[in-house]
């Protein structure tokens, strides 16, 4: 029976909490699959559940409910009554007064833990859906070394590499868009604007969407590369991408060799930048098309 | 990979960004310079214009650059 308890209070206390706090990380994004050993689990377990159980416990004690529930006499009635048949049968009454106790107690502290532990995730979730407004906020200020060390430390390990990638978590501000080169194991290069991502739960990429997709016909390509070396004009690879109709095209992560990850303003053309040659050519084209409508 | 780690890829990212921006402002110019009657024409006409780069397609609005020109943000 002792060791029924036990391994109820080491899943309650221990088990539960990391449970439960993946579930609520998920709701933002999976998990990176951190590999683990057996060890290494157990100790981030303990881990996950001390802190918050360290501040249950205080929550508890501070509120007085913890000594009006019970003490350390009911604990150990229950545990030596658990242990000892003898003393069972000798202190059958007090054993079950400590019982009620004892269960009060843990109830008292475990709803504490769960809270806890749920407030926490949360907060997670919320400081990893909104790290690039936080990001770009203080990446330049007094606060950029505590921002930083709390980003890093904190929220980057617990998503999934492909997440931070594939999404526009780390850019300046304004609209972006995600352009991959993908080359697939059939050894076909595709490439598009990333419309969505799914993974798997482990933080593992399952399939990449791409949006606008077209195919680079490479046999064509060096066919007009051999051809050019009679001729001695050099073929403009731009030319050789094939567009493919449809604006949901699926890529399985398994089929991916490898990815050419793109990160481009929507509009490349809407700042001013510090280079004559642009501003120049821009307001020349401007002054051409206002010619035109003042001659309309 | 730990937090720094996942940072250093960040930062890797930024780079990414910027050198992108350079590389497709050249490109969409490039285009500009080459083809600037057929553009002027086609702003006229469709007041927009599609731009061919490395990165697809890029769509030029005659409102854009009106934008662009006499109201521009600063890099």
């Amino acid at each position: 029976m002792l060791a029924l308890l036990l391994s109820s209070l080491i899943a309650v206390y221990l088990l539960g909490p990391d449970l439960v706090s993946r579930f609520i990380l998920s709701f933002q994004v999976p998990r990176r699959n951190i590999v683990q050993s057996r060890g290494e689990e157990v100790a981030a377990a303990i881990f996950i559940a001390a802190v918050p159980l360290a501040f249950a416990a205080a929550w508890a004690f501070a509120g007085g409910t913890l000594r009006r529930e019970g003490g350390l006499d009911d604990l150990a009635n229950v545990f030596s009554g658990l242990y000892s048949e003898k003393y069972f049968e000798a202190n059958r009454q007090t054993f079950f007064s400590s019982l009620h106790a004892f269960a009060w107690m843990n109830f008292s502290l475990l709803w504490r833990l769960y809270l806890l532990v749920a407030a926490i995730g949360l907060a997670f979730n919320w400081l990893i859906k909104n790290y690039n407004r936080i990001w770009n906020r203080y990446r330049r200020g007094r606060l950029k070394p505590p921002v930083d060390f709390l980003l890093d430390s904190i929220v980057l390990p617990r998503i999934s590499e492909w997440h931070v990638l594939l999404s526009g978590m780390r850019l300046p501000p304004g609209p972006f868009l995600l352009v991959a080169d993908i080359l697939t194991k059939s050894n076909t290069l595709y490439q598009g604007r990333i419309q969505d991502k799914m993974l798997h739960a482990d933080g593992s990429l399952h399939t990449v969407t791409l949006a606008s997709p077209r195919r680079f016909l490479r046999e064509e390509f060096h066919l007009a590369q051999a051809a050019s070396q009679q001729v001695g004009q050099v073929p403009d690879s731009s030319d050789y991408w094939k567009s493919i109709p449809g604006n949901l095209f699926v890529i399985m992560g398994s089929d991916i060799v490898n990815l050419n990850l793109k990160y481009i303003r929507q509009r490349p053309m809407s700042l001013r930048f510090n280079d004559s040659e642009t501003e120049q050519t821009l307001s020349r084209l401007f002054e051409r098309l206002e010619g035109t409508d003042q001659q309309q | 990979m730990n937090g720094w780690e996942m940072r250093r890829l960040l930062d890797l990212v930024d780079q990414n960004v910027e050198e992108n921006e350079l590389r497709l402002r050249g490109e969409i110019l490039r285009f500009i310079k080459n083809h600037e009657d057929d553009v002027v024409d086609r702003l006229n006409r469709e007041k927009s214009v599609k731009i061919p780069t490395s990165f697809g397609e890029f769509v030029l609005n005659l409102g854009d650059l009106r934008n662009r020109i006499l109201n521009p943000i600063a890099a």
